[in-house]
């Protein structure tokens, strides 16, 4: 871009002194460039660093939006004998929700699950991730179960499925079982009130 | 100094059974750790306090070399610490074991079994693979990054995760998944981000060609400041010249040159 620049301003100013201007006005017109060109370069990258420093390297964006959910078979939690699996969630707006009671960010978004669960919008699912299923049942009766069910994955196999990478980690499916996002880290009020409330909406609203 | 082996391991014994490491200990320092997590810190943005290794805690407490400490500060719960402690705290830890477990060495020619030492083995995964699949595994894991602790390959890494993620590659391996396979399948999950070397598409060709392209800017860069040197060293005009001459000789310097001192040049 820099040497764009400064080439353009060179024809320019070969330009100029073909056409007649003055040698004064071509070195003002020069001199301005060579003042502001380095002005113009230096906001620019000040402005892409100030950039960076917002930015989380530790997020990685999921390589499974717009893809199936991946099918598992995993017991319930409260109920080890029985099974789930996404496919009976087929036809609804759904969240997965990973969870573990080892987990500090959990206990952080906890109510405000707790709170998206009586708003009774969309069913959440809760994934134990390599988990003790007794320590979990525990901490769900200490800190609210805003969960329709939940499922264990005590060796975290199906877990790598999904590309979860840490706990809390959320994930919106649609009718068609398709992830349509995911959210990395605790939930609190404005994820759930600018984007997954809004998202899930729309979602509800498509056939 | 002499200190006979017998008292050695009793005096390690004592040390580690009514020392910070006993459960009472554990149990201690967990209740302080709630009652100051509960008091004084508070989550801040989303992403940084993710206890499992994600935030800065997590990452500080999992992601590190000094198993016995982190194994030690994760028993205690200090993975949720504020961030400005744990280093330290950690730091502590991991002298503390290291002492335990050095003296143990110097006191001791038999190893002691202690939970001081037995914390420093990672976790070992069942069986031992062939040696040719062991030779596969060591260059894939190096291939492979682990996502709890970026900038450790999954060899490396003493994060859980990355302990999952290698024993699901060692699976892979001995079904009899090429390398390509093996990584397509976390690439499948994880996205490109898994690949220490990232493959080659539009999307990532700035990241591979983008180096050259500088060096090729630079290059011309500096092409044009010598010629300008050049055309700034060029004689001045004389008064012999003729007028055309001197217009065509004026109207080529106008191309070239563009500093003040070649300026001088043609005054």
């Amino acid at each position: 871009m820099s040497v764009d620049q400064t080439q353009s301003s060179s024809v320019a100013a070969a330009d100029a002194t073909i056409g007649g201007v003055s040698s004064a006005g071509v070195s003002s017109t020069r001199r301005a460039w060579q003042f502001f060109l380095p002005l113009v370069i230096f906001v620019a990258l000040v402005w892409f660093l100030y950039q960076g420093l917002f930015l989380n390297p530790r997020e990685v964006p999921s390589a499974l939006i717009n893809k199936p959910a991946p099918a598992f078979s995993l017991a319930k939690l409260h109920a080890p004998d029985q099974t789930f699996s996404p496919a009976e969630m087929q036809g609804k707006v759904w969240l997965l929700n990973v969870w573990g009671s080892w987990c500090a960010s959990c206990r952080y978004e906890h109510p405000f699950l707790n709170d998206l669960a009586k708003q009774q919008v969309v069913p959440v699912v809760g994934f134990n991730w390599k988990d003790d299923p007794t320590a979990a049942k525990s901490w769900l009766v200490k800190y609210g179960d805003p969960y329709q069910l939940s499922v264990s994955d005590l060796d975290g196999r199906v877990a790598i499925n999904w590309g979860v990478y840490g706990a809390p980690e959320t994930f919106v499916i649609d009718k068609a079982g398709m992830i349509r996002y995911k959210h990395t880290g605790p939930i609190d009020a404005k994820v759930l009130n600018e984007t997954l409330l809004p998202l899930i909406r729309d979602l509800k609203r498509a056939s | 100094m002499h200190l006979k082996p017998r008292a050695a391991i009793a005096k390690c014994k004592t040390l580690i059974n009514t020392g910070i490491f006993s459960d009472f200990g554990l149990k201690m320092l967990a209740e302080w750790r709630v009652w100051f997590s509960g008091n004084f810190s508070k989550p801040s943005r989303a992403g940084e306090v993710r206890a499992d290794g994600f935030g800065k805690h997590g990452t500080r407490t999992q992601c590190t070399a000094s198993t016995a400490g982190a194994k030690f500060a994760h028993a205690a719960g200090f993975e949720k610490f504020p961030s400005v402690f744990l280093p330290l705290v950690r730091g502590a830890y991991t002298c503390a074991v290291a002492s335990v477990v050095s003296a143990a060495f110097v006191f001791l020619s038999v190893g002691v079994v202690s939970p001081a030492a037995n914390a420093q083995v990672q976790t070992p995964e069942a069986g031992l693979p062939s040696p040719a699949v062991a030779k596969r595994l060591k260059t894939l894991e190096s291939e492979l990054r682990c996502l709890v602790c970026q900038n450790q390959t999954l060899a490396e890494s003493p994060a859980g995760l990355a302990g999952d993620l290698r024993r699901e590659v060692r699976l892979l391996v001995e079904q009899g998944k090429t390398d390509a396979e093996v990584k397509a399948f976390l690439r499948a999950r994880y996205g490109d981000f898994v690949l220490y070397r990232p493959p080659v598409d539009p999307k990532t060709y700035l990241l591979w060609f983008g180096p050259f392209g500088l060096l090729l800017i630079g290059a011309a860069i500096g092409w044009m400041i010598t010629r300008r040197r050049h055309a700034a060293k060029a004689p001045p005009l004389t008064a012999a010249a003729s007028s055309v001459e001197q217009a065509s000789q004026q109207h080529a310097r106008a191309l070239l040159v563009e500093d003040a001192h070649a300026e001088d040049g043609r005054k």
